[in-house]
């Protein structure tokens, strides 16, 4: 039997890289939607569930603009992204807002779940339940150390970074995000302040759709589309968020890495009977560590 | 005020999803159109059998699947408009019934018992994974319902035809049996490929591999590595990440139903080789789904040539343009379409409409032209390898897809 040694050094620098380039565009992805949902606890308390399936209705609906419209596939991507965010305005309004008389936490949990039914039938009797591909964001493989790393999965990972940056720079140096940042620590404060509670919530939902929107079309690109694909992402943020620390957005970033990097990494190197139990193992062992996440605080 | 804001913006939401959900469905409209039943003043109409169909319609079998489902209703369409097998003094149609197992032994089960006990068929088709067949039969068997199986992945797999198994039937080939002529295909045209790496799904293709290693060798060709991967994988760059550091000539994507996918990331990940994909899964799905012609080249599948279609398929691909003007037409849709016509052809040479008469008048089609299919004449065999003749043989296509276009190879007879 192998050790670990002889395991890991069976396999050549360009198919680490391989490995860690797909784990870190699969993590990208994670991130977004981790992000997106840490933004409705943070400022709303409430666990968006149907978050997997915005980010799997955005994957059809920059499939319709593709094969039906010949929207230009990065043009298609971008066009759902915004038109997300703007339903995540109305979703925020109708649907998620605070109702006196009406339990915040309960109700958001069965709003959520009946979301999740009315978009996964909606698409399942809309589209069928075919599976559906995209092209690839790009096709071939960028020659590093003498292997192919896929260009697709570069790309996906640059247009992640650049989304996450971007909201980054929102949060710290905007008076929007800022207020944002405020309302998430502390909601009676920042009302007290003069911060429209409702106004962050809006924009809250409507980023955070934005984001799922932005991973669903790089994530349809990547992987197939079907109509049962928003979970396996939905439950990847849920441990990110939980593995970095609710409400630290650097935490977010650690544990998408983590958890992309581990899913990336390895089922190449250890094979897919391992790399079933592995994420799980070490999830465990670092909350074992750090009860609130790596980053997370009392 | 105050209530009429929320109900002005209330409405514009719901306007605005209604808007998202009709532009996606402006492309997806699918007309939906009965065959008439031909029938004379004078002539009684024909009478029903239900046959009831399960295949994994939601879940990583979706597209072969969905075509399957498409394939046996176009039969029974077809057969309708004929005016239904001649049995006695009455003729005969079929209702198809299709139900969802998605793919899971569990979901197999519980189609089974609502086909045998609601819908009270006669006769079972489907299922692509042994735990499926082996919950259908489960079901079937007590009920007295004769049970065709749509496939196996393991030839003689415990749950696969056998004498002690009265009321099954395949209605799919030996998929093995392509190994050889996909081999010797190779030899011809690849002559300095030697190596060949394996990716198989984890549900026990070892007989498979060990059986391709023997053709192999006997051609002077040597599998060197083989990569099980788990069922359910959706993203295969991790999967053939580890394949190609094999750093085989030839990959091998042993029957699976999203070989397209695999051949998607062994593109992807700079392999360049000669890719096998000896599943009946279509040419044609590979070309729709995989898209990019420099992906698609030097790829060898065992399933017929749409670009060149025999009658049989010319007017199968009609029904499906007529039908389902939206969806390309998926090549899977063939096989399954034999498989009510060979039930019927069994029904016809009995003149029965009994599953123990059907079954045992196919196992009296032993002589290839016996049984009439899309891709040529076929019969019954396996009492060799199986200890009954319940298995369909008939002839096995080779096609080759180079810059994106099919090339039809031929026939290989098993």
């Amino acid at each position: 039997m192998q050790n670990f040694k002889e395991i890991t050094l069976n396999f050549s620098i360009d198919i680490w890289l391989q490995a860690i380039a797909n784990g870190l565009a699969l993590g990208w992805l994670y991130v977004l939607m981790a992000l997106g949902m840490m933004l409705m606890l943070s400022i709303m308390g409430i666990l968006q569930l149907a978050h997997g399936e915005i980010y799997m209705f955005s994957a059809y609906l920059v499939f319709t603009l593709y094969s039906t419209y010949h929207f230009n596939l990065y043009l298609a991507i971008f066009t759902i992204m915004i038109l997300m965010g703007i339903v995540g305005l109305f979703l925020e309004r109708i649907l998620f807002r605070p109702r006196p008389n009406r339990d915040p936490v309960l109700s958001s949990i069965v709003i959520s779940v009946g979301l999740t039914l009315i978009l996964t039938s909606a698409v399942v009797v809309i589209f069928g339940l075919y599976q559906k591909s995209l092209p690839l964001l790009l096709f071939g493989s960028f020659s590093i150390a003498g292997g192919g790393v896929p260009k697709d999965r570069v790309l996906a990972i640059t247009f992640s970074v650049a989304a996450i940056f971007s909201l980054y720079l929102f949060l710290k140096k905007t008076r929007w995000g800022q207020a944002m940042t405020a309302s998430a620590q502390n909601r009676e404060g920042s009302f007290l302040k003069g911060i429209n509670p409702n106004q962050m919530s809006m924009m809250a939902v409507a980023i955070g759709c934005a984001l799922a929107g932005l991973a669903g079309g790089l994530g349809g690109a990547i992987l197939q589309i079907q109509p049962y694909m928003g979970s396996l992402p939905m439950i990847k943020g849920l441990v990110i968020i939980v593995l970095g620390g609710l409400g630290s957005i650097p935490g977010a970033l650690a544990g998408g890495m983590i958890l992309g990097l581990i899913d990336g990494v390895v089922p190449v190197i250890f094979g897919s009977a391992v790399a079933a139990i592995a994420p799980l193992i070490i999830v465990i062992a670092i909350l074992l560590l750090r009860p609130r996440g790596m980053f997370g605080h009392d | 005020m105050h209530r009429r804001n929320i109900i002005l913006i209330a409405l514009v939401g719901i306007l605005l999803v209604a808007l998202l959900i009709t532009f996606a469905a402006g492309c997806t409209t699918q007309k939906t159109t009965t065959a008439p039943v031909t029938t004379t003043a004078t002539q009684a109409p024909p009478k029903v059998i239900k046959i009831g169909t399960i295949m994994g319609i939601t879940g990583p079998l979706s597209v072969p699947s969905l075509a399957f489902n498409r394939g046996w209703l176009f039969y029974a369409d077809k057969l309708k408009e004929e005016g239904g097998i001649k049995i006695g003094n009455d003729r005969y149609v079929f209702e198809i019934i299709n139900e969802d197992s998605k793919g899971t032994a569990e979901g197999a089960s519980i189609a089974a018992n609502k086909l045998v006990s609601q819908d009270k068929v006669k006769f079972i088709i489907g299922a692509m994974l042994e735990s499926e067949v082996a919950a259908i039969y489960q079901v079937s068997k007590p009920a007295g319902v004769l049970y065709g199986m749509a496939n196996v992945n393991i030839p003689g797999h415990a749950v696969d035809v056998s004498p002690d198994k009265p009321l099954q039937v395949r209605l799919s080939i030996d998929i093995p049996t392509t190994i050889p002529a996909d081999l010797d295909y190779i030899i011809k045209t690849y002559p300095k490929a030697k190596t060949i790496a394996i990716a198989a799904p984890d549900i026990g293709y070892e007989g498979m591999i060990a059986d391709c290693t023997k053709d192999a060798q006997a051609r002077g060709m040597s599998v060197i590595f083989t990569e099980k991967w788990a069922w359910g994988t959706t993203d295969f760059v991790p999967t053939y990440t580890r394949v190609l550091n094999s750093k085989a000539d030839i990959v091998l994507a042993m029957n699976s139903g999203q070989a397209m996918d695999q051949l998607k990331a062994a593109r992807q990940l700079g392999f360049k080789g000669p890719f096998i994909s000896n599943s009946p899964l279509g040419a044609d799905v590979f070309v729709v789904v995989v898209k990019d012609p420099v992906a698609l080249t030097d790829v060898l599948v065992n399933s017929p040539d749409i670009d060149a279609p025999n009658a049989f398929m010319k007017e199968l691909m009609a029904r499906w343009a007529k039908k389902y003007p939206n969806d390309p037409f998926v090549s899977d849709a063939i096989h399954s379409y034999d498989m009510p016509w060979i039930i019927a052809q069994a029904m016809a040479k009995a003149q029965s409409i009994e599953p123990a008469a059907v079954l045992a008048a196919l196992e009296t089609m032993t002589t290839p032209g016996d049984i009439t299919t899309s891709l040529g004449p076929g019969y019954m065999g396996g009492k060799n390898k199986y200890g009954v003749n319940r298995v369909l043989y008939r002839p096995l296509p080779i096609t080759r897809i180079m810059n994106g276009k099919m090339e039809f190879i031929g026939f290989y007879n098993p």
